[in-house]
């Protein structure tokens, strides 16, 4: 996994100037998609491992490489991540709040579903009753510098600000 | 007297486990399955991880420096049991591999990417440490919340 993890982010690295340019699909992307086959052959292969830990990632890396890269043949990434909803729901020990709070699988879940769906309702409660928490504890400013980490991912940037504006405008 | 004991006993676990209850999940019921009851024996059994833990528990309470300070206070007790732990030249436990991944945590909440290097570069030696002495077995949550700790958008080691 963490090998897959590596070539994922070289992988991103990789797209900034393709991203940065806009230039989509239609450009030049040998060096883009063959890469990028190869990635979701092996997240899926990953899935192989019965852990639900091991289920979760993967369906989490897929959901980074869609949203990096859309295909040019529509993909359900609510039905995705609904199975990525799923997987955490299955884990046997619950991670702390401060595993939630800084969870990249719940931030990547809510930001795959479509709005107004349950799935995507889950994943932003699960954060939001944190982030709830930990302002009524008086950490509202300091939660501001989290969140700027929390986002400072460059491809998935505004999704992830908007995901963080909507939480922070429903308490 | 026995049962004098296990009243006390019990009240102290019954005690423990609403703390962790109350300061990590925000709610009751832990633990819930006998994967939790599992952790729940192991944190009580190493105090490296209990100190990490509660380190972790004070920082993020409150945004005051006395909270921050106990805090430290928690971290260098964990950090000095491990050390203590590493020195003793015995096999390491199950307990100080969630010590030392617990203080990893701690530091990639801060934001101390340095710290959660430094951490997890120790998990790795006490891991071919325990290879070496035909312990390689490693308790399913570990490499559990390891993965859960990933994220690939960004170049942390893990």
């Amino acid at each position: 996994m963490a090998a897959i993890i590596g070539r994922l982010v070289q992988w991103r690295n990789s797209i900034n100037p393709y991203r940065k340019y806009q230039l989509g699909p239609n450009s030049t992307t040998k060096e883009i998609e063959e890469p990028l086959a190869r990635l979701h052959c092996d997240a899926r292969a990953l899935r192989v491992e019965e852990d639900p830990y091991v289920q979760a990632t993967s369906r989490a890396i897929e959901l980074v490489l869609y949203l990096s890269w859309p295909p040019q043949v529509r993909v359900d990434l609510t039905l995705l991540a609904s199975e990525l909803k799923e997987d955490l729901s299955q884990l046997q020990v619950r991670p702390c709040v401060y595993m939630d709070l800084t969870s990249f699988h719940l931030m990547i879940g809510a930001i795959s579903a479509d709005k107004g769906t349950q799935t995507r309702a889950w994943f932003v409660g699960k954060i939001s009753r944190v982030v709830l928490a930990m302002r009524m504890r008086g950490w509202g400013e300091k939660l501001r510098v989290l969140e700027r980490g929390l986002t400072s991912d460059t491809s998935l940037r505004p999704q992830l600000k908007a995901l963080w504006k909507e939480i922070n405008n429903e308490e | 007297m026995p049962g004098t004991h296990y009243g006390l006993c019990y009240r102290l676990l019954k005690t423990v486990s609403t703390y962790w209850s109350l300061a990590f999940l925000d709610d009751r019921g832990f633990p819930r399955n006998p994967s939790e009851v599992a952790w729940f024996g192991l944190f009580i059994s190493e105090p490296a991880l209990i100190e990490a833990s509660m380190a972790i528990c004070e920082r993020h309470w409150y945004p005051d420096t006395l909270y921050k300070w106990r805090s430290e206070i928690h971290r260098n007790a964990a950090f000095n049991i491990v050390i203590e732990r590493i020195q003793s030249r015995q096999a390491q436990t199950d307990g100080v591999l969630g010590a030392v991944l617990t203080m990893a945590f701690g530091e990639r909440l801060v934001g101390n990417d340095l710290a959660w290097n430094v951490h997890i570069d120790g998990l790795a030696q006490i891991i071919k440490d325990r290879h070496s002495r035909g312990i390689f077995v490693l308790p399913p949550w570990f490499s559990s919340l390891l993965v859960l700790s990933v994220s690939p958008s960004c170049s942390r080691r893990t």
